[in-house]
């Protein structure tokens, strides 16, 4: 671990608590390996060990034997014996509440940089399981249960920072039920990426995307002056400025507002003609101008120095643009613009 | 009502910490009881009406003055009474910064504490099952803290609680067994108990108790081998009065002189155990005449007393504490046939100068008529019986010369009386006589198998030096209440009233039930209350770990506990098996396995829809029943408002499907 430090670099702030945690963890990672696909914990990699709480209770117990035996008082000795008995089956009942869960990946959410990225996780239990709780990182989800034969869902959320992707790849499954006397858990390895979006531009400062060069406004109409065509039944995806919101109150139903002939014709956001020399400012300008126009309504595609998108729109369409994003790499793309 | 789940939490934990609280109120201070009850009720507002509470600087100044409060008030904290106040007055003030469940958990402990200081303070089995109830409450608050609120009913807590406790009593029952228990103290509080001090006084004064208030109480159970004696043998002699000043006989604490005489053994033989409740003597009731017990702490002293001593120096222990112990007595051994010492012999003969003149001038008149000493008791007798002298608990108030006064003038009384005056009589006649106090008679039960000997049984007789014979008992109460001597204890025919407990005599079933319900009491306080170190070291003997003492109790303790261990594993291994599969997940496993023999196995990632649909493609053949079956397993799985009907409707198809494909 030790590790040179340059001097101005602020020391690392990391407790005991987190660097014995991380240890152990690692020590979990070579003993159990990477975890792929639904996981089932068994008893092996259960760890259990007294809470705060337990070890006061341990005390407050030690403290009742000592009183009890100095007055050989039998009674009192009863009732030390029945809560240490007590907070013996606790400890196997969190160790068993924990064994033989099934924890397996379900979807997650690609945030813009900056906000979490979202793992959904698939708990299934054979029997009935009660407050299980996800740590990932800081993250603390919201105890679940799981009925017996069912599943339930949870999610941990990760922290990002830039573009591209981020990686689950340590999940902390525990539990304290029933009394918060021990702490059950386990290490889960799995290796989930996630993909980061670029976070949008704000829209101030700069102009709305060159359009120009797309030679939308052909028909010589402005921007939303297209014709109403009907109503249809409201279909993921749809922006929600289609959303027929007043027939939604009547009715009750989604509808979204159907135009036809568009009116304006596919723009396509061009890496070349956005202004400026950074990178990261660029794209990030991309990225605005694809949520901008997906709002809209509008038909959209990219052209990057080393790909391409065809335009299109709906939400598939915005989010594999800004994978594109997430994922291009500026290294390659000069180098190649150069070439 | 609808109650908010944070309310509703803090509702459970100050219910149960209420309960940990009540069976002290009795001895606390009613301002700690009102401060406590006010910071429940506040605490339970504020939460209520989202009240802000009190601020730090507010918490930390009550703190201060109700600690001085409880300082001031006891005097000390080095007691179990200020502990407790103590701890009451802690919950209190906890209580007022009560949110997370830290805080919760607290509380939970200082009722735990309290509830121990509950068993300190008396130990019975309904204290006992009191503080279990409270500790289940307990426990239960635990649990609800522990839980995210939305988890939580009202009662499932409850349920949480009540199954941690059981499923852990076989783990206690080891403990309490094997865990070892220690002679004496680590440190003294005073005031841990006060036990009760009945039983019988080593001073007796007849003309001063213008009432005999005996209760019902138990005195001492006893436990026989063989036989139980008749009931006219069961005469239970606990002390010797042999100084008489005229109205008080007083026990003699000398020596007796040339050592304690043993007796000649004759008769039946009695081996018995006695279980005595605590008393605050040293005396304890024995059949007479008891032979020299093999417990060290026993010891046979003047007159063949038994009293218990502490190891070092000789001293009388009192019994202040249930205790028992193990004796042989023989129905009809002798003491001291052949011949009084001198000194005894003169001391038993002495009467104060000048008193009782009606009564010598009596003894000399019958001793005229008697051809010898026998004869002059049994004609003593039976001038109680032919005179109209009568048996009383509540006898008038006897005069100066109290001998000569009931005698002549009162002749009614009880057994203190006609003990005492029947002495007298006997040593004006130069007869060496003493009274012995003790219990008389007995109750068998059999339920527990033993005698049960309560303190309304206690007695006083007559022992009489007899030439040729020695020490004789002579009962002179018998002469005038045999009843009283047959029925072993208070008759209410015979004493007109309300003698106690002879309200259940005359119902046969509610005799037997109070019977059987002392029996449990007994075998209660015996085995778990009594549990001792002696007996731990019997159970030791018993399952052959006696000779390794301490060690014999490590590897039970470590052997029952690998047991009980290996049985709560087996238990919740067989609580937490796998029940029944859901059909619907059974049908679907069974289609994909048998495709999945057929050559296409189902990939880890592949959802039902996905999968079929590579399957299809793959062998167009089984499309249309593939098809069928998904659409029926999506329908039944996850569309909503299916129900039974859908469920059966897959399951029937995909047996279908998979007997059609194994059909060749």
């Amino acid at each position: 671990m030790a590790r040179a430090r340059s001097p101005d670099e602020p020391p690392p702030r990391r407790t005991l608590r987190t660097r014995l945690n991380d240890r152990v963890a690692a020590w979990a990672k070579r003993r159990h390996g990477d975890d792929d696909g639904a996981v089932t914990i068994t008893r092996r990699r259960v760890y259990i060990l007294p809470t705060g709480l337990g070890i006061a209770y341990a005390a407050m117990l030690f403290a009742m034997l000592l009183g009890g035996l100095n007055y050989a008082n039998n009674l009192a000795l009863v009732l030390t014996f029945v809560l240490a008995g007590g907070a013996w089956v606790a400890m196997h009942e969190s160790h068993r509440n924990l064994a033989g869960l099934v924890v397996e990946p379900a979807g997650q959410r690609s945030p813009f940089a900056g906000d979490p990225a979202e793992f959904d996780v698939r708990l299934h239990a054979p029997t009935t399981r009660h407050d299980i709780v996800l740590v990932a990182g800081e993250w603390r989800a919201n105890a679940v249960g799981v009925p017996a034969g069912g599943s339930s869902l949870a999610y941990v959320h990760m922290p990002t920072e830039r573009r591209g992707t981020v990686r689950l790849d340590r999940l902390r499954v525990e539990t304290t039920f029933p009394l918060g006397l021990f702490t059950a858990w386990t290490y889960l390895h799995p290796v989930r990426d996630c993909l980061v979006y670029p976070r949008p531009a704000s829209r101030e400062g700069e102009g709305p995307p060159p359009d120009a060069e797309a030679g939308s406004a052909q028909d010589g109409r402005a921007a939303g002056e297209e014709d109403f065509a009907g109503l249809r039944t409201f279909r993921p995806g749809d922006p929600p400025k289609r959303i027929a919101w007043k027939a939604y109150a009547r009715g009750g139903q989604l509808v979204s507002k159907e135009y036809v002939g568009s009116a304006r014709a596919p723009v396509v956001f061009d890496w070349s003609t956005v202004p400026g020399r950074d990178v990261e400012a660029r794209i990030s300008r991309l990225a605005r101008w694809i949520v901008d126009a997906e709002e809209r309504g509008d038909r959209y595609g990219l052209r990057m120095p080393t790909l391409q998108v065809a335009p299109g729109s709906g939400l598939p369409h915005r989010n594999q643009c800004l994978a594109r994003l997430a994922t291009f790499a500026p290294g390659r793309a000069t180098a190649e613009a150069r070439r | 009502m609808k109650l908010e789940p944070g309310f509703q939490r803090l509702l459970a934990t100050n219910a149960a910490l209420a309960l940990a609280v009540a069976p002290h109120v009795a001895h606390l201070r009613a301002w700690i009881t009102a401060f406590v009850l006010g910071a429940i009720v506040l605490r339970l507002a504020a939460e209520h009406r989202g009240w802000a509470l009190p601020p730090r600087w507010l918490r930390t100044t009550v703190a201060l003055l109700a600690t001085v409060g409880v300082v001031a008030g006891y005097r000390t904290l080095n007691g179990l009474e200020a502990g407790t106040a103590l701890l009451v007055v802690m919950a209190a003030l906890k209580l007022s910064e009560t949110r997370a469940p830290r805080d919760h958990a607290v509380l939970v402990f200082i009722g735990y504490f309290l509830c121990l200081a509950t068993l300190l303070v008396e130990q019975s089995f309904d204290r006992l099952a009191y503080v279990v109830c409270a500790s289940w409450a307990l426990t239960a608050a635990l649990a609800r803290v522990n839980r995210p609120v939305e988890a939580n009913t009202p009662v499932r807590p409850f349920r949480i609680g009540a199954r941690v406790l059981l499923l852990g009593l076989p783990l206690a029952a080891v403990l309490f067994v094997f865990v070892p228990r220690l002679e004496g103290r680590f440190w003294a509080i005073p005031n841990a108990q006060n036990e009760g001090r009945s039983g019988i006084d080593d001073e007796m004064s007849p003309g001063d108790l213008a009432k005999l208030g005996l209760s019902d109480d138990p005195a001492f159970r006893a436990w026989f081998v063989g036989p139980l004696p008749r009931s006219e043998q069961r005469y239970w002699r606990a002390l010797v009065l042999e100084d008489f000043d005229g109205r008080t006989w007083r026990a003699v604490r000398l020596p007796e002189p040339g050592g304690v005489s043993a007796p000649v053994p004759a008769g039946t033989r009695f081996d018995y155990r006695i279980a005595l409740e605590p008393t605050g003597r040293a005396w304890l009731p024995a059949l007479d005449y008891v032979e020299a017990p093999l417990d060290p702490t026993l010891r046979v002293v003047r007159a063949r007393q038994l009293v218990r001593i502490q190891s070092r120096p000789y001293q009388p222990r009192p019994a202040d504490q249930r205790f028992e112990y193990d004796l042989v007595s023989y129905a009809d051994s002798t003491l001291a046939r052949d011949g009084l010492a001198t000194t005894v012999r003169r001391r038993d003969l002495a009467l104060p100068d000048g008193r009782h003149p009606r009564a010598r001038a009596l003894a000399a008149e019958i001793r005229g008529a008697a051809s010898d000493d026998a004869d002059y008791v049994a004609r003593v007798l039976a001038r109680f019986t032919s005179e109209p002298f009568a048996y009383t608990l509540e006898p008038a108030p006897l005069g100066a010369d109290a001998i000569d006064d009931f005698l002549f003038r009162t002749r009614e009384g009880f057994c203190e009386h006609y003990a005492s005056a029947f002495t007298v009589l006997m040593r004006a006649a130069g007869i060496p006589a003493r009274v012995v106090t003790g219990y008389q008679g007995g109750e068998a039960n059999t339920y527990g198998g033993y005698l049960l000997v309560r303190q309304s049984s206690a007695h006083a007789w007559a022992e009489v030096w007899l030439a040729g014979r020695g020490w004789t008992r002579v009962d002179p109460t018998a002469a005038v209440a045999p009843e009283r001597v047959r029925r072993g204890g208070l008759d209410r025919e015979l004493v007109g009233g309300d003698a106690p407990g002879s309200l259940y005599a005359d119902v046969p079933w509610l005799a037997d039930a109070r019977a059987a319900w002392d029996a449990m009491r007994t075998s209660w306080s015996r085995n778990v209350v009594g549990f001792s170190a002696r007996t731990q070291a019997a159970v030791l003997d018993r399952i052959g770990l006696g000779e390794r003492g301490w060690q014999g109790l490590a590897i039970a303790l470590a052997v029952g506990f690998a047991l009980v261990g290996v049985g709560l594993a087996a238990w919740l291994a067989w609580e937490f098996r796998p029940r029944a599969r859901d059909p619907v997940d059974a049908g679907w496993d069974a289609v994909c396995a048998r495709l999945g023999a057929d050559g296409d196995p189902r990939a880890p990632h592949e959802g039902p829809v996905d999968y079929v649909r590579r399957v299809a493609r793959a062998r167009p053949a089984l499309a249309p029943d593939l098809q069928d079956l998904v659409d029926a397993y999506v329908g039944a799985r996850y569309l909503p408002g299916t129900g039974p009907a859908e469920r059966e409707r897959f399951v029937a198809l995909a047996r279908a499907f998979v007997r059609r494909a194994v059909a060749p």
